[in-house]
């Protein structure tokens, strides 16, 4: 594992303000306040969440669901819910440290295909495995979710967040990984952090374009969703309104009805 | 494209809740929806059923239960002993039959008009003629059921309405649903339309949508509508519930995850849905 590299910490713990950031190369232009996070991890609180934009929906279809963590106290809630992904597909799913998802631009090699290896290159590097175990980058062992009969799951890890801030800020002892770990003295923030979702069905037939990295599968590795962390600020829905109920009406009264009205 | 192989499972036969009454405890057979470990060290675990019902694991239980819980494979349903406080004193694991899917879901564009109907007094008719029975069951089957025969006797085209309860309420209050459906209709009222919810398991007339949600807000907590299922499952830990209109085809959330999903929807109502409905709701085999 490699320490956090200063511009990449920067990315994650700026605020960017006044303008809406098209991807993480000009981002570092459009910089006007900075903010470094407190180390204690104070200024985390609530709940971040990362909406799932669908990659390669030619495989699945479109595949809603999110990421998010909720911290109240010192307890760290992590929750994935993904719809209609593959059925009994292995999931490795990871947050990143890069700011964006890749996109059809990032197929660098034109196959239709966003492969693992053009989108780790968007992504950055591993910070947080959502595998067995969020306390920990090495404790969960890559355990992660498999989707169900209907290519569904939801997953769910609860820890001290103090642990977790603290296994973040130990020491990098794998320098060969994709892992990394935070400076003690820079804090964190789950804004900007970006989540990836992998693999589908075993037996789906995939170009031999796709890369993948030793020692997934192709199929394992395929990314499938991809997210931004964001801070929820409301929640959704609208109040209801008697005034303002949603149509299609019926123009005229049925025969059925005035039927009836009649029999009355 | 993706098929629709897998995505319907049919639950309705063994969602069967089978009460005893003789014993301080009842069974529960379902699915898993989700489980909840909670926010703070003493919260017990709550399981969210695929029945829309919610039980609850005491935390001192949570280490004799949790390898069958951790493999939630959703290839398996669970057999639960609960106590009168919803508490699982045993499970077993089940293999869960999965059917292949028989219904008329549809990716065209559908619109579905719901009858106006003309009057409070005819909804409350049609209210009053629908079918009653005290034994415990699933709303989602009454509801299938109730607006199955209005539109067999009287061409009424209904609606549905779902309330989700979060997680933050389910624990304040320690409420036992996660869900809760009922139709509802349009009707003519002083000359405008006006939308009235027709539960009849547990309302004696046909009512305004937030005085329906009222008898199940323990705080009174007003409802945002919500248009998309994942506004309510994203959001497990804030707000105490949602509300959401479908049309009378809808069976259960999972339908309206996949039309949220791959826009695909019911464009008429499901043989096996209707046949497990009436057998679970009223013991009627059709």
């Amino acid at each position: 594992m490699k320490r956090f590299k200063y511009v990449e910490l920067m990315i994650v713990s700026l605020l960017f303000i006044g303008c809406h950031v098209q991807n993480s190369e000009n981002k570092s232009k459009r910089i006007t306040q900075r903010n470094i996070n407190p180390i204690d991890g104070s200024n985390i609180e609530g709940h971040y969440q990362a909406k799932f934009i669908t990659l390669n929906p030619q495989i699945n279809g479109t595949i809603p669901g999110s990421a998010n963590f909720y911290r109240k106290n010192n307890q760290l809630f992590a929750y994935v819910r993904l719809f209609g992904g593959g059925v009994n597909a292995w999931h490795i799913q990871n947050v990143y440290t890069g700011a964006r998802c890749p996109n059809s631009a990032d197929d660098i090699n034109g196959d239709g295909y966003i492969d693992f290896e053009e989108a780790e290159k968007v992504l950055g590097q591993i910070i947080i495995p959502l595998d067995g175990n969020i306390e920990s980058q090495n404790l969960g062992r890559k355990r992660f979710p498999y989707g169900d009969l209907s290519g569904n799951y939801t997953y769910e890890r609860v820890t001290s967040f103090s642990k977790f801030l603290k296994d973040l800020n130990q020491n990098d002892d794998n320098l060969e990984d994709n892992i990394v770990k935070i400076s003690t003295d820079k804090g964190f923030d789950f804004k900007n952090l970006t989540v990836l979702i992998q693999g589908i069905e075993k037996d789906k037939e995939l170009p031999e374009t796709i890369a993948t990295k030793t020692p997934f599968e192709r199929n394992e590795s395929l990314p499938i969703t991809c997210g931004v962390f964001k801070k929820i600020d409301h929640l959704p829905g609208e109040e209801y309104d008697e005034d303002n109920i949603p149509g299609p009406f019926e123009d005229d009264l049925s025969e059925t009805n005035f039927y009836h009205q009649l029999k009355h | 494209m993706k098929t629709l192989e897998g995505s319907m499972i049919s639950f309705g036969l063994l969602l069967a809740f089978l009460s005893f009454s003789s014993h301080a405890f009842k069974e529960v057979v379902s699915g898993i929806h989700e489980i909840d470990y909670g926010l703070e060290r003493n919260d017990d675990d709550l399981i969210l059923l695929e029945n829309g019902h919610v039980i609850k694991i005491h935390r001192s239980k949570r280490h004799q239960f949790s390898a069958l819980l951790r493999e939630k494979s959703n290839e398996a349903f669970y057999r639960f002993k609960i106590n009168d406080n919803r508490f699982v004193i045993d499970l077993t694991k089940e293999k869960r039959i999965k059917k292949d899917n028989k219904s008329t879901e549809s990716i065209t564009a559908f619109e579905y008009t719901p009858t106006t109907v003309s009057s409070i007094s005819l909804a409350k008719r049609y209210h009053s003629e629908a079918r009653y029975n005290p034994k415990e069951s699933q709303c989602f089957n009454r509801a299938m059921i109730w607006s199955y025969e209005w539109w067999k006797d009287h061409e009424l085209k209904s609606n549905k309405i779902f309330i989700f309860f979060t997680r933050n309420y389910i624990r304040k209050f320690n409420f036992e649903w996660w869900f809760h459906v009922a139709p509802y209709v349009h009707v003519l009222k002083d000359g405008k339309i006006v939308e009235r919810v027709m539960d009849i398991k547990y309302t004696n007339n046909p009512l305004p949508i937030p005085s329906w949600t009222n008898i199940f807000m323990k705080n009174n907590a007003k409802c945002p509508v919500i248009t998309k299922y994942s506004d309510y499952a994203d959001y497990p830990f804030e707000g105490f519930c949602y509300i959401q209109r479908t049309h009378m085809f809808t069976y259960q959330p999972s339908d309206l995850q996949m039309y949220e999903a791959w826009g695909y929807t019911k464009s008429n109502f499901n043989f096996d849905e209707i046949k497990n409905a009436y057998k679970e709701a009223f013991d009627e085999e059709i």
